[in-house]
């Protein structure tokens, strides 16, 4: 499963981060490593982007991106 | 000596510069505020400098950032770094400080905010976990000057004695073996060019290719590293940038275990998300937002703002009947008296009244940057950007730029991509700037006194609009390409300062101030020196034969499409563009009233319709000078500047004309 | 011309020789003030110690 399909509010297990290049990077460097928990926990108004919770603080990103994060399932 | 002040964003950063150094800067909690490096001595150690640089969250080679962060530690050659880390969001601004310790520089830890910790059931083994970093660690709240002290002695202790961090190697294994035999292999080139192997041997494992490039390693060399990594990947089953992002994740998720007793989820965010259920909700955010900016809105430009400013103006008015009553009991000769009454009082005396407009939106602004708000209007309002290319952030600069352009302009530094903030540039001068109300204000007075608000929200929603069919030309032409990655942190509300707030107020309204008396004060001059002799410097008895309507008539031909074809609208064109609040002041001077009575003097110039195609014009067409300027030192080219200017004076055309046309026709 | 206007006339061709060389001189870094956390602070600062 990967990290748009997460509902709001439910948390779950980073498994993967694919992708390549500077978003890549850029989610590995926020914390986004496998093992980390991660919750949902909201969603723009305008149904994207999504804020999730982790390591103890909000990072926001789109829905595009969250499809590459690969999560263990529920 | 020099020191370098490295972080994360919104980890008080510039609050701790500030308690350093004393000078005071604009704090701001919009992620990327500090952008560029600022420098300070410390205070009572006036050899020792501080550069603030940007705020980061890691040494890769991708944003500007970063790169320059790297750049000024690896070649400024600083006597030592002080990290500054968030002590309630550890695990990732520990993972900074892990980059900055490879590279061998002497370095402290200042672990800020450890009083909200501490308020929140948490402590942290200071002795312990300095042991296990390698190097000093000092507790401090920046914001509360606690422990700055002490972390200034440490810094200069560590700065003279030149420790280097005790300790490189957090990590084990398959990446330890790597790194360890890459940096042998690359010692020689890395001392070349003054960079501490171990810090190239982990970039090198990284992937990193800049530090490749610098390296100038041979092919054989790059063979072998290759070799290495690839042996490593296949070791740990996964790649890279993986492998040691979750290395220095799994140090320090170690340390902490060891030596953080976890604080309860703090008051401050457990706050800050029961703010957000409503401020980014599902069906409140987008009202509250449009809600706060009507509101800023309306209080600046309705309420305090023009209350001020009539206040203002009745002083401006006051002093020029005292001067103009002092100078006739003197008997002044007419010319000079004319000097000064219609040049310099009522040409800087027009702008000056709009002073307090100008203040009172800068500190709704701020207040809105400061407090972290800024940040969620760009997570709420991504999605909308996106259609044009450009992504949340692009949202900001735009908003400021309904207060002045050049800040806004400024502003898209905080864009990591060339491209979003190429982009931005051009778009933002099509948010209407304050300046321009002014014109708006007596334009409406004079011509749409009924409905005007009506006029002045259809001329603000005429200029966004243009901006996005802008946006969308440009996406598809010139910006081609993918935006940049939107990963943002949110960071926690936090009560402005009320000292930065008003710093920035401040300087606002000095810079107003300064451009009052300077260029408005030079420009009003020459005006009325133009208005006032013919080509052979001879006094003119009617304003008709003036030099400055000689130039007017000449480019007056250019407007004739748009309605406006004669002399003193286009000559007060053309003196907006050294700023944008001169059209009116030039129309004061010329039509020879002062502003007051400008709306009855106006009457005989235009029609409602050529009064709304005039302002359609001054809304779109070319920024003021100061904005061109900021335009060619971001976009880094005078060519692409003056692009702009040609580019938005020929859309400001076009609309003008289209809007003339179609009310010719509606009107029959 | 009386003295008075020479005087009234002096004074404002001052103002406006210092005024002209003030816009002169910062022409390459107006801004809309926030000067602290403008990205070209510095520059000013090199020149005013020159």
């Amino acid at each position: 499963m990967t990290l748009d399909r997460l509902k709001i509010g439910k948390s779950s297990k980073i498994v993967e981060v694919r992708g390549e290049g500077a978003l890549r990077r850029r989610l590995l460097d926020m914390g986004l490593t496998p093992n980390t928990e991660v919750m949902v926990r909201k969603m723009a108004p305008m149904g994207d982007p999504i804020e999730i919770h982790l390591r103890g603080y909000e990072l926001t990103l789109r829905m595009d991106d969250a499809k590459k994060i690969v999560i263990e399932e529920a | 000596m020099i020191l370098g002040l490295a972080g994360n964003q919104n980890c008080g950063k510039t609050t701790l510069f500030n308690q350093l150094t004393g000078s005071n800067q604009h704090v701001g909690n919009f992620p990327g505020v500090t952008v560029a490096r600022k420098d300070g001595q410390i205070r009572g150690h006036k050899d020792v400098t501080v550069v603030d640089l940007p705020g980061i969250y890691s040494l890769s080679p991708y944003s500007n950032e970063e790169i320059v962060t790297r750049d000024f530690l690896l070649n400024n050659n600083p006597d030592a770094i002080i990290n500054i880390v968030d002590a309630t969001n550890i695990e990732r601004n520990l993972y900074l400080s892990m980059q900055l310790i490879e590279l061998d520089i002497p370095m402290v830890i200042a672990l800020n905010m450890m009083d909200e910790v501490r308020a929140n059931g948490g402590t942290i083994k200071i002795k312990e976990f300095q042991k296990q970093l390698g190097v000093p660690v000092i507790p401090i709240s920046a914001s509360k000057n606690e422990g700055v002290e002490e972390l200034i002695d440490t810094v200069l202790e560590v700065a003279e004695a030149k420790r280097a961090p005790r300790r490189q190697d957090f990590c084990s294994g398959a990446v330890h073996r790597t790194i360890h035999s890459i940096a042998h292999m690359v010692e020689d080139h890395a001392q070349r060019i003054k960079v501490p192997p171990r810090f190239a041997a982990t970039k090198l494992v990284e992937g990193d290719e800049p530090m490749r490039k610098a390296l100038r390693l041979s092919e054989n060399e790059i063979d072998m590293v290759m070799h290495d990594v690839t042996e490593m990947e296949r070791e740990l089953g996964t790649d890279r940038e993986a492998a040691l992002a979750d290395m220095r994740y799994s140090f320090i998720e170690s340390l902490c275990a060891s030596t953080v007793v976890k604080m309860g989820e703090s008051r401050e965010h457990r706050r800050s998300v029961a703010i957000d259920r409503v401020l980014t909700g599902k069906y409140l955010a987008i009202p509250i937002f449009l809600l706060i900016m009507m509101l800023i809105f309306w209080l600046t430009f309705g309420v305090i703002g023009t209350a001020l400013s009539d206040l203002l103006s009745l002083g401006i008015t006051a002093v020029t009947d005292a001067a103009d009553a002092g100078l006739t009991a003197y008997g002044i000769n007419p010319i000079v008296k004319s000097l000064v009454i219609d040049g310099v009082f009522a040409g800087v005396g027009s702008v000056l009244q709009f002073l307090p407009i100008i203040v009172v939106l800068f500190f709704f602004l701020s207040i809105l940057e400061d407090s972290g708000y800024m940040a969620r209007v760009a997570f709420v309002m991504d999605k909308l950007l996106r259609r044009i290319g450009l992504s949340g952030r692009s949202f900001v600069p735009m908003l400021i730029g309904f207060g002045c352009s050049v800040p806004a302009i400024m502003s898209t530094r905080t864009l990591s991509s060339e491209r979003d903030r190429k982009m931005t540039i051009l778009l933002t001068p099509f948010m209407s700037c304050s300046a321009k109300l002014p014109i708006y204000a007596v334009f409406t007075a004079a011509f749409f006194p009924k409905h005007a608000a009506l006029v002045m929200i259809l001329l603000y929603v005429m200029g966004i609009l243009m901006g996005v069919g802008s946006g969308l030309l440009m996406r598809g032409t010139v910006f081609h390409g993918n935006p940049v990655p939107f990963v943002m942190e949110l960071p926690n509300y936090r009560m402005p300062s009320a000292k930065s707030v008003l710093l920035l107020i401040w300087d606002k309204a000095r810079d107003f101030l300064v451009r009052a008396f300077t260029v408005i004060f030079v420009a009003t001059i020459i005006i009325w020196f133009l208005q006032t002799f013919d080509t052979r410097f001879n006094p003119v008895s009617s304003g008709s034969d003036s030099m400055l309507a000689m130039i007017g008539r000449w480019i007056a031909p250019i407007f004739a499409p748009l309605g406006f074809g004669d002399w003193m609208s286009s000559t007060a064109l053309i003196t907006g563009f050294t700023a944008k609040e001169a059209v009116i002041s030039t129309l004061a001077v010329l039509t020879g009233t002062d502003v007051s009575n400008l709306p009855q003097a106006l009457s005989t110039l235009f029609t409602p319709l050529t009064a709304f195609t005039f302002l359609t014009f001054t809304l779109l067409y070319t920024p003021c000078i100061a904005a061109v300027n900021a335009v060619r030192q971001e976009m880094g080219s005078v060519r692409s500047a003056v692009g702009v200017v040609f580019y938005q004076c020929g859309v400001a055309w076009i609309a003008a004309f289209l809007v003339y046309q179609a009310g010719r026709l509606v009107a029959g | 011309m009386s003295p008075v206007d020479l005087i009234v006339l002096l004074i404002v061709a001052l103002l406006f020789f210092f005024a002209a060389r003030y816009s002169w001189r910062h022409r390459n870094h107006s801004c809309g003030g926030d000067c602290s956390a403008c990205p070209y602070h510095q520059n000013c600062d090199k020149k005013e110690k020159k």
